[in-house]
């Protein structure tokens, strides 16, 4: 059994209009219809650009967010029935690493207090125990074990980060969310921090949902890659397949604009330039939404019919599915693509 | 204003550029520490380092844009045969945007939110050339369809808030377009952006530059970023040039270590996967002053005895292929890699849409055995 069952995943915000008397004039669907699971030891990543819904997708897992309909099952609970004293207790299972090293840490509490709250809200280090636990923690993440007495910005931002991690690790978590856990971080740190969650996933056999837009860190660290357009899952790939064999048109876009340090390969690429901007999730395109950029839009399909995620024959191995009509079609080179008109009011 | 003999290869030629940040009581930041460059006409030069190596003050320092107090300028910064730095504070406005310009990293915060965009361009237009409003509407318009904004007429009189984020940043190109400048100083002009929306922009800068024939200097911590853009690189690390050469060169046989080690601390995407980060020991804060010697040595794998002493000057590498443009300041560099290693970077052209296809590569197995050992 799957560590994480999320299927047909769904969060809408409603837009209000009127100040005494509110009424839904509409919803923002950040997220709308998504399913994966996540195997135990496994790290999925969720890749894509801003606005697509993937921090709402980590968010609404913990329930930090409360989903619209969709089902969220963790080790064969359902997340979503439970309230109070049983979700508190699950949470302890489910932790969180959020992106910005400043902000994400109380700046009056020593890093000691931050560490051991987690430890007494759950009961699971009584007394002195306390004490020596953080003093492990810090051990565990590479700080300094005498750092405990310290405040936040005694620390820089790669320090800060092993904070958060430490304290997500504290509570001897299943899974571990990550919420763009280096975007905030200088380059030669980033290395640090990826290296650090790889090693601690194999120590602790630790399962992983890593969220970022980066694309070239997020395949580095993850066995599978989701990406993510306007709220619902494009594609789904082991990582190893996703760049050699992109099926979605997004993917393959948004593979090729990612710009690799080395000037040969760089002069060399086949560049595919998606026009225009993220439509607005509060009003998707109708059918696929990705068709008003999508350079291999078809005149037929594209706009009515909504693509569902499935597996295609051209794919290299297992487990690699598309929500594309014509997935083969563009694999095999029968449609070629094509100039993107944008509307003048896009 | 001082005209020194016009250098005949140069648009811009910074010497010894120094900024120092002084405030009472504490000992004053030596942010910007002796860098010199020269940018010819229609070159794009690329200045990297991570946050805090000085690459934005740099900029800052040559348009005059640093506040007067506290901050102690000094070097020289020639514009063709003209010194900017000292130079009064009606010519330098005179100066900026006409000659010089340059485009922020936050569009949202570098435009005006309050007038429409409309108006932030022709501004500039009817500052510097004194073109008739009428005119310069006509010529917005013009700019802003060059960019990519579609129905650019209609939307002059939007405000920046109606734009995305990479339109926005359109905007702020084209205004930066509007004279014509000679030269275009973008600092990290797509951090803010996500990744298809920077490919639009970088590729819009490439054509513009080729277009206009004006010089750019990006200013970027991204690697892959200048791999693709940009002809010079020069690398800062604590206020000072660690290397420069041209993009091939450095990226093909990077001899800093903090070069090389920011190359094999990023993921790369046509990398084999399970290729393990080397990341750069230590923060960027972990530096030592450059007179004590080398600032990067307390974090450098190839540290000697030799590195702390006398700092070590930027000097060309002997090269068998003379004359070398690589520059380099260490006194134990990287070794440069061997004929194979080179060889075996260059890779077939890389496809990403379709044609070929791959074989499945046996994939890195992870460690089996995941006993679940208590942190």
């Amino acid at each position: 059994m799957s560590l994480l069952e999320v299927t047909d995943l769904t969060v809408h915000f409603p837009i209000t209009e009127g100040i005494l008397i509110e009424r839904q004039v509409g919803a923002v669907r950040a997220v709308d219809g998504v399913s994966f699971t996540i195997e135990r030891g496994e790290t999925l990543g969720l890749v894509g650009e801003s606005g697509c819904g993937k921090s709402t997708v980590g968010r609404s897992i913990l329930r930090l967010v409360e989903p619209t309909s969709g089902e969220v099952v963790f080790d064969g609970i359902d997340v979503a029935s439970l309230n109070g004293e049983p979700l508190r207790k699950l949470r302890r299972r489910m932790q969180m690493i959020f992106q910005d090293p400043f902000s994400s840490l109380d700046p009056r509490r020593t890093v000691e207090d931050t560490l051991a709250e987690p430890l007494r809200a759950h009961g699971l280090a009584p007394g002195k125990l306390a004490h020596e636990r953080v003093t492990e923690l810090l051990d565990i993440v590479g700080l300094p074990r005498n750092s405990g007495s310290r405040y936040p910005h005694e620390f820089s931002g790669g320090q800060r980060q092993r904070v958060g991690i430490a304290r997500s690790l504290a509570v001897q978590p299943d899974l571990i969310i990550a919420d763009e856990p280096v975007s905030a971080l200088d380059v030669s740190i980033q290395a640090q921090v990826v290296n650090l969650l790889e090693d601690l996933q194999e120590r602790f056999g630790l399962t992983y949902l890593v969220i970022a837009h980066d694309l070239a860190v997020v395949r580095h660290i993850s066995d599978r890659v989701a990406v993510m357009y306007l709220g619902r899952i494009v594609e789904v790939a082991p990582s190893e397949d996703l760049y050699r064999l992109p099926l979605h048109p997004y993917t393959i876009a948004l593979l090729s604009a990612i710009p690799i340090p080395d000037p040969d390969v760089e002069d060399r690429r086949e560049r595919i330039l998606l026009r225009g901007d993220l439509p607005s999730p509060a009003n998707p395109p109708s059918g696929c939404r990705f068709h008003t950029r999508c350079p291999w839009k078809q005149p037929t399909r594209c706009d009515t019919e909504d693509p569902v995620l499935r597996e295609v024959p051209v794919a290299i191995g297992q487990g690699h599915t598309v929500a594309c009509h014509w997935a083969e079609q563009i694999q095999a080179g029968a449609l070629r693509p094509h100039e993107v008109e944008i509307p003048a009011d896009a | 204003m001082t005209l020194l003999p016009r250098d005949p290869v140069n648009l811009l030629s910074v010497r010894d550029l120094e900024v120092v940040f002084t405030r009472r009581g504490r000992r004053p930041v030596r942010a910007v520490d002796g860098v010199s460059f020269d940018v010819r006409a229609g070159q794009t030069l690329g200045l990297v380092g991570e946050s805090g190596c000085g690459k934005s003050v740099t900029s800052l320092a040559i348009l005059g844009l640093l506040p007067k107090r506290g901050v102690q300028v000094s070097g020289s910064v020639v514009l063709e045969g003209r010194e900017l730095l000292g130079l009064p504070q009606d010519e330098l406005r005179d100066m900026r945007g006409r000659d010089i310009a340059m485009i922020f990293q936050d569009p949202l915060s570098s435009l005006n939110p309050v007038l429409t965009i409309g108006r932030q361009i022709t501004e500039v237009l009817e500052r510097h050339f004194g073109t008739s409003p009428r005119d310069a509407r006509t010529e917005a318009a013009r700019l802003l369809d060059m960019v990519g904004i579609p129905g650019a007429a209609r939307r002059l009189d939007d405000y920046p808030h109606q734009f995305s984020g990479g339109m926005r940043q359109r905007v702020m190109i084209a205004s930066a377009l509007a004279c014509k400048p000679k030269l275009l100083i973008a600092d990290e002009p797509t951090t803010a952006l996500d990744v298809t929306i920077q490919a639009q922009i970088l590729e819009l800068l490439k054509a513009l530059v080729v277009d206009s024939q004006a010089a750019l200097i990006m200013i970027t911590h991204d690697l892959g970023v200048v791999a693709g853009l940009c002809e010079k690189v020069h690398v800062m690390y604590a206020g000072r040039i660690v290397e420069s050469a041209d993009r091939r060169e450095l990226f093909g046989s990077p001899r800093h270590p903090y070069t090389a080690g920011l190359l094999a601390s990023v993921p790369r995407l046509d990398q084999e996967r399970g290729t393990p980060l080397r990341p750069i020991a230590g923060s960027p804060r972990d530096t030592i002053p450059w007179v004590d010697g080398c600032a990067f040595s307390p974090r450098c794998p190839n540290r000697i005895d030799l590195c702390l002493g006398a700092p070590p000057a930027l000097a060309p590498i002997a090269a068998e292929v003379a004359p070398s443009s690589h520059e380099l300041r260490c006194v134990n560099p990287v070794p440069a890699p061997v004929a194979a290693v080179v060889t075996s970077r260059r890779r077939p052209p890389v496809r990403l849409a379709s044609g070929t296809r791959a074989t499945r590569a046996t994939k890195p197995v992870k460690q089996a055995a995941r006993k679940r050992a208590k942190p």
